[in-house]
């Protein structure tokens, strides 16, 4: 029985799951607000962090959509993974993943998320994104124009307007699935566990 | 009261940093006392993935080297098989390489603009530098069939012909070039706040520059007049006419001063290349994919990028595929040796101001 | 590092301000669109009454992004061995060193390029007939 911030932070989440709820009014009107003001964090994990900047800047401003950047994962929605990850970097961006507070998505680009792309038989990358971190909207290209990404983030909107985009609840209900695809490639570097109730259960503040 | 001891990371995920590396800071204060540079976030393994494939299939990986600037990447390769199979380009494949060249090295000086102003906070420069260069990526799309990651600079030659009317757009670019540059000059270059943060920041010495082997910008901007365009011309550069600009302050100014006089070069070159443009054929006959032999042979080409000078090894065995092929970035020793000790005394807000002014790109430093 | 008057640098950055007058260059997509250019790389098409099923472009393509494949439509009668090629865009680079060595030229590449969405496997592309 949840009291206290957990209950609150729980109704705040609602339940989702497109197929078993339709939105109430509260819902509806919390995701319109959520819809229209994105906050991506800055980091350019690789390739595709290249047409990041003319798809923020004037010529294509995605600031019309209401999309700007911020420096902090705790004031970020979005985590763009804009290409192929090497282990190292894997490790900073779940460490960054887990350090944003929901609702968060995460944007994949290019066809190196998908299935390796280039890289598909080189000894330092991962293949295939989904198996260590949900990934709500991928985006086609090689690297994808700043209208791709702008498409993609059109998309992403509406996703998030019809309550389906929940892949923060996939994460935490399967925590195990990932977990175990986490250590399997990053061996005993892999990041402590950051759970919502740490302070009720591991002795508090 | 003492200030304390603490140790940050201004890591890979960080608005201040030029691509997805860190550096491990030691701070009493805000003077740094320790700079330890981190890399390899980005290591895809190049060198080996070359091995397993044919010499043009390797082509289409090699560009992917240097994410801002892939043409030098594509430039090299290109020479080094040449070289070493004993092929002959065209005139006119060698003109429009050059052409090629030097709009990308445009492009990645106008990324470096936006760069530098957005370290200090002088965000509407950087607004106003990547418009322009997406301008330049426009001729690139028509030209090669992509913006960013071309593929157009084979083995023999170059892969498509120019469209219709290709070189009068590039006339009219140039032109608007040379004015809008000079309004960079008014809001940046001449700015007050710009200089009163960049003159004797991150000063480095000739000696110094010579005995660590730095190069591009960073060796012009103490006073050494080192270009590969000069020293030991490729391609066309031997016929044609421009200077290599030098400044004596070895500082962040210095170098943004040398840059910008770069620019200028570039565009006076783009304008002698369209003008004498020649005729011809673009493309050698070259052997389907598997049957192309590389003979048992070494050799060592280079290249001058916007960073400086790009370098590759190539090793062939006989067979059809590459025996070794080393790359070596101008950014390797500019990201360790002289990142630790420049910032060393440093204040924690200039670190990004140096990182920018020496023109470190993590891809090409671990492949 | 000292402080001295400087005027033409303190009054010079405010030419900017001019720049409040001109038409803004942005392009607002979805609602403008840029004009599309000739020769880009985008999605693959394959004219199947030329394509005679010679798996060049599986034998090229360096990222293993090219399936031969059987499928229910009208062939050429001299594809022997009755296989189209299916395009893999979770693998895929836009090189177009395929298109460069068809040898009855049947795949091209079109300018094309918009895919977005949120299931993996509909990166799987059968090029269309064109």
């Amino acid at each position: 029985m949840e009291e206290g911030f957990l209950l609150e932070q729980k109704t705040l989440e609602g339940d989702l799951n497109s197929e078993t709820s339709h939105q109430s009014s509260v819902d509806f009107l919390m995701n319109w607000f959520r819809k229209r003001s994105i906050f991506v964090l800055a980091y350019g994990t690789g390739c595709g962090a290249i047409e990041m900047p003319p798809t923020f800047t004037s010529r294509y401003d995605a600031e019309r959509l209401g999309i700007r950047g911020a420096a902090t994962p705790r004031q970020a929605d979005v985590i763009i993974v804009s290409g192929y990850c090497s282990y190292k970097t894997l490790r900073r961006i779940i460490r960054t993943y887990e350090q944003m507070s929901n609702p968060k998505y995460v944007l994949a680009l290019g066809s190196c998320t998908v299935n390796g792309g280039m890289y598909w038989d080189s000894y330092n990358t991962i293949k295939k994104l989904e198996d260590y971190l949900p990934v709500d909207m991928y985006v086609n290209g090689c690297m994808p124009r700043p209208e791709s990404i702008l498409e993609g983030f059109i998309e992403l909107q509406k996703e998030i307007g019809a309550g389906k985009a929940s892949s923060w609840q996939k994460y935490e209900e399967n925590h195990e699935f990932y977990r175990k695809n986490q250590e399997a490639v990053l061996g005993e570097k892999v990041e402590p566990s950051y759970e919502a109730d740490w302070y009720l259960y591991e002795g508090g503040l | 009261m003492e200030n304390k001891h603490i140790t940050i990371f201004h890591g890979p995920q960080h608005p201040g940093i030029t691509g997805n590396m860190s550096v491990e800071l030691d701070l009493i204060g805000e003077t740094i006392q320790k700079a330890t540079t981190h890399v390899g976030y980005l290591h895809r393994g190049f060198e080996k993935l070359v091995e397993r494939r044919t010499v043009i299939q390797a082509f289409t990986i090699v560009c992917r080297i240097c994410v801002p600037e892939p043409d030098p990447n594509e430039a090299n390769f290109a020479a080094a098989v040449e070289e070493l199979a004993g092929i002959e380009i065209s005139e006119r494949s060698k003109y429009i390489r050059v052409m090629v060249l030097e709009l990308s090295r445009l492009a990645a000086q106008f990324l470096w603009l936006a760069g530098q102003s957005g370290s200090i906070g002088l965000y509407a420069v950087g607004q106003w530098a990547i418009a322009d260069r997406d301008l330049i990526l426009d001729l690139f799309e028509e030209l090669t069939g992509a913006r960013v990651y071309h593929m157009y600079i084979y083995p023999g030659g170059v892969r498509r012909d120019l469209p219709e009317g290709f070189l009068e757009r590039v006339s009219k670019l140039l032109s608007y070039m040379k004015k809008r540059l000079k309004d960079y000059d008014d809001i940046f270059i001449n700015n007050s706040s710009f200089k009163n943060r960049a003159i004797g920041v991150g000063i480095i010495s000739k000696e110094e520059a010579l005995a660590n082997g730095y190069v591009g910008q960073v060796l012009r901007g103490c006073g050494i007049a080192a270009d590969v365009r000069k020293d030991a011309p490729y391609l066309i550069y031997g016929d044609l006419d421009f200077e290599v600009p030098t400044e004596l302050g070895g500082d962040v100014y210095a170098r943004a001063l040398v840059r910008r006089a770069e620019m200028d070069q570039s565009v006076h070159i783009l304008e002698q290349v369209v003008e004498k443009m020649p005729e011809g054929e673009i493309m050698v006959k070259m052997p389907a994919h598997r049957k192309f032999k590389l003979p048992k042979d070494d050799t060592w080409v280079k290249v001058e990028s916007a960073r400086g000078e790009f370098a590759y090894y190539m090793a062939g065995d006989g067979t059809e595929k590459i025996r070794r092929m080393q790359v070596r970035g101008p950014s390797l020793v500019h990201a360790y040796t002289l990142l630790e000790n420049l910032l060393v005394g440093a204040e924690l807000s200039d670190v990004a101001l140096i990182m920018n002014s020496l023109g470190i790109c993590p891809p090409e430093i671990e492949r | 590092m000292k402080w001295s008057v400087d005027l033409k640098g303190t009054l010079s950055p405010l030419s900017i301000l001019g720049a409040f007058f001109q038409k803004p260059n942005t392009i607002a997509y979805p609602a403008v669109k840029k004009e599309s250019v000739v020769g880009y790389r985008g999605f693959h098409t394959n004219v199947l009454a030329d394509c005679i099923g010679c798996a060049n472009c599986q034998d090229v393509c360096m990222n293993d992004a090219i399936d031969m494949i059987k499928v229910d439509a009208e062939y050429n009668e001299k594809n022997s061995s009755q296989c189209i090629p299916r395009i893999d865009y979770g693998r895929c680079c836009w090189c177009s060193l395929c298109t460069d060595v068809c040898p009855p030229d049947s795949l091209k590449l079109e300018e094309d390029y918009l895919n977005v969405t949120n299931n993996a496997n509909d990166f799987l592309y059968m090029p269309k007939d064109k």
